[in-house]
């Protein structure tokens, strides 16, 4: 495996201990989030191969087969959607970050307008706040889109109707910061397979020297990117 | 209890009608709903009652709580309070609860450190059903031991299948928790049996000086036990409980 070594560091003048140091954070995060992806796996995996066992045992009834086939097969999905988690989390700790330049309003705009659609129809109103256009970027707005997707999927996966999901940006220091918050409190932690998308978006923010954050509850994530530079357009 | 449902798992014999570990309590704490549901779900069809919860503190309130259970299914992983500090906590208070850990990391350290905090035994997911029922199953025996359908201590016999109890012939007219009393008396005969025993194997309660219902159980089923005239087999042990034993 090739791993993505080349940080680029805001300051020239880092020493080489700061770099290894880096990059000896970035390896550590990356096992303890591979870890965490398969731990995540380990529970599909038993309960698979419960179901598959028990309903090849003699004297299982049609019923109780059928039940077991109807549990395997919400495993598999369940277990496959883990399988992606993990393979996106081992290509976004593997290959670099693009490095251009991108609007983040022509980013946002189609993702905004198809959550309104779906939060709509579940009820939960979206709030958004102030308008992004004309933020020059300067990174990679697949990852981007990636990041911000999933912290409104799961947003959206812990909101019941009547809430208010608002995405609010602001600038500072050369850094457009966004966050996406639902204020409810629901008192649940992210599932397993949450916590292993979030760790693939952290990833994506991370490998272009953004910053991330999240919490469980109430859920907000906060998304912190740097701004294309005047000299660099 | 589905005898249907019974049929599933090569660990269980296709035809016991008699389950000597039916009704045991068991408490799982797994933060994975799916798993925890379909564990519950498989170990009731078993005839276990089972109760869930899905992080550390939960787990704890419920066990300091007023219910008794048999046996802790406990994922090591569990947010707010983990495995481990759930071990070390409810241990010292709980030296008799059974607790089976589970732990999807596969490390001998991770399994060493639970089993020197008090964990009975370790599983590494991914495992089948099948094999946490049969670590189940003998977790719970060790405190039944091997438990035959018929059993007798003088001439008092007691058969678990139909549920009859029968003293020289004589067939004792019992409810269920005097056959509970007699039953469990049955497997530890020739032994003292605290009343705090009585009340969590019989009452399923935890143990309260407070009461005095095993003493009031223990007189109706000493009066049905040992008429007049006949040799005494339920035994007051001064101090401690109640004993049966032949002579």
């Amino acid at each position: 495996m090739e791993w993505d070594t080349n940080f680029e560091m805001p300051n020239d003048t880092v020493d080489r201990d700061t770099l290894d140091a880096a990059a000896g954070d970035k390896l550590d995060r990356f096992y303890a989030d591979l870890a965490n992806g398969l731990h995540a796996l380990a529970q599909p995996l038993t309960i698979l191969q419960s179901t598959v066992g028990a309903s090849s045992t003699p004297g299982c009834t049609t019923d109780r087969q059928q039940h077991y086939r109807d549990v395997s097969l919400q495993q598999v999905e369940r277990a496959c959607n883990i399988y992606w988690g993990l393979q996106n989390l081992v290509v976004a700790n593997q290959a670099a970050a693009d490095r251009t330049s991108y609007d983040l309003s022509h980013v946002l705009a189609p993702l905004l307008e198809d959550q309104q659609a779906v939060l709509t129809a579940s009820g939960i109103e979206l709030s958004v706040s102030p308008s992004f256009g004309g933020k020059v970027m300067h990174g990679d707005a697949s990852r981007t889109l990636q990041a911000i997707q999933e912290s409104f999927k799961i947003a959206a996966s812990r909101s019941s109707p009547g809430d208010v999901i608002e995405l609010k940006s602001a600038i500072s220091d050369g850094r457009v910061e966004l966050s996406i918050a639902n204020s409810r409190l629901y008192g649940k932690v992210l599932n397993s397979l949450d916590r292993l998308n979030m760790a693939v978006a952290e990833t994506n923010i991370r490998s272009q020297q953004g910053d991330y954050s999240y919490s469980d509850d109430p859920f907000r994530v906060v998304i912190c990117l740097p701004i294309q530079c005047a000299g660099s357009l | 209890m589905g005898a249907t449902h019974r049929n599933t798992f090569p660990t269980v014999p296709s035809a016991p009608v008699f389950n000597p570990l039916a009704g045991r309590r068991i408490l799982i704490v797994e933060d994975d709903l799916s798993l925890a549901s379909f564990l519950g779900s498989e170990l009731r069809s078993e005839g276990f009652e089972v109760d869930m919860v899905h992080d550390g503190e939960a787990a704890l309130a419920t066990l300091q709580g007023g219910q008794h259970y048999h046996l802790l299914i406990l994922d090591l992983n569990l947010p707010k309070l983990d495995g481990i500090g759930l071990l070390q906590r409810i241990k010292p208070g709980r030296p008799r609860l059974r607790m089976l850990v589970l732990t999807a990391r596969s490390r001998v350290e991770d399994k060493v450190k639970a089993l020197q905090t008090g964990a009975d035994q370790c599983l590494t997911k991914p495992f089948s059903f099948a094999e946490l029922l049969a670590r189940v199953q003998a977790l719970l025996r060790r405190d039944t031991g091997a438990i035959p359908n018929c059993s007798r201590v003088g001439d008092l016999t007691l058969n678990r299948e139909e549920r009859r109890v029968e003293r020289n012939g004589r067939r004792l007219n019992l409810t269920p928790r005097e056959f509970a009393i007699i039953e469990f008396m049955m497997r530890n005969a020739g032994h003292p049996v605290s009343r705090a025993t009585l009340q969590e194997e019989v009452w399923n309660m935890p143990a309260d000086s407070s009461t005095n219902i095993v003493d009031v159980y223990m007189k109706y089923v000493r009066d049905k036990v040992d008429l007049p005239g006949e040799v005494k087999l339920t035994h007051t042990i001064r101090g401690v409980g109640y004993e049966l034993r032949d002579a």
